[in-house]
């Protein structure tokens, strides 16, 4: 949490963001991006474009949460 | 009313509409009449591109054919070994410096991040900047981000150049076809 604190505006763009604790929380901005563009490219009408890029970024979260706890699993079942 | 068929009458033609959208992340769809679009395309992989720099630094953008202390690496060539001091075995020779080719295979991710457009050389410029030595210290002047702090600013640059090939095939195949339609 210190490194948070000690981390200010100055080091943007000189220090890396001390986030190597939260660092799943990275997948988050990077899903939605990912959502977005990829709605706004297949979609005719951009108003539509909020409302089923959120609804595509869940789907993303969700696997990528399931294919996190089978992974676990696996990992769980060959060290076991 | 749909953007499709609010597209001008003057479609350009798909070669200078991807190369707008290589300059500008969403200009090709500009180019299109398609401004919503090119809007919400432009400003999310530009938002991408600089959350990864953020995240980072600006030291994550490694540029093929410079190394880590921002030094140029030469073509492959020869460097004699040297040998003690009255030796009489033959000269042996060792390779140093790597050809872009080779770079460009120690540095893959650097192909999806220039594709994001001229933004990606002048960081890559930055970088270079950044990791030379300051002659106060005698440190590179911005620290390298290691790990995690690396790999993941990495993914986000490299993704926002994926998505950005993505929307340029996709601006250059809808002038195609609107030049076919017309």
């Amino acid at each position: 949490m210190n490194a948070v604190l000690a981390w200010g505006l100055s080091d943007l763009f000189v220090r890396p963001m001390p986030l190597w604790d939260y660092w799943y929380v990275l997948m988050l901005p990077l899903c939605l991006g990912v959502a977005i563009v990829y709605k706004a490219i297949r979609l005719d009408d951009m108003r539509q474009v909020p409302r089923q890029s959120a609804v595509i970024f869940l789907w993303i979260l969700a696997g990528m949460v399931l294919a996190a706890a089978v992974l676990a699993g696996l990992v769980q079942l060959v060290t076991a | 009313m749909s953007e499709n068929s609010r597209m001008s009458s003057r479609v350009p033609p798909p070669t200078l509409v991807a190369l707008a959208g290589w300059l500008v992340p969403g200009a090709g769809y500009w180019l299109l009449g398609q401004k919503s679009r090119a809007l919400i395309i432009g400003i999310t992989i530009l938002c991408l591109w600089v959350s990864g720099l953020a995240i980072g630094g600006v030291r994550i953008i490694e540029v093929p054919k410079y190394d880590l202390s921002g030094q140029y690496i030469p073509r492959p060539h020869q460097v004699a070994v040297r040998q003690p001091m009255g030796s009489v075995r033959e000269p042996r020779y060792r390779t140093e410096g790597a050809s872009l080719l080779q770079e460009i295979g120690r540095k893959p991710w650097s192909i999806a991040q220039v594709l994001t457009g001229p933004v990606a050389i002048v960081s890559g410029g930055v970088s270079v900047w950044a990791s030379r030595e300051d002659p106060e210290t005698g440190e590179a002047r911005f620290p390298m981000p290691h790990a995690r702090m690396w790999e993941i600013p990495v993914l986000y640059t490299a993704v926002a150049g994926m998505l950005n090939l993505i929307a340029i095939i996709d601006a250059a195949y809808r002038a195609r076809h609107q030049e076919g339609r017309r």
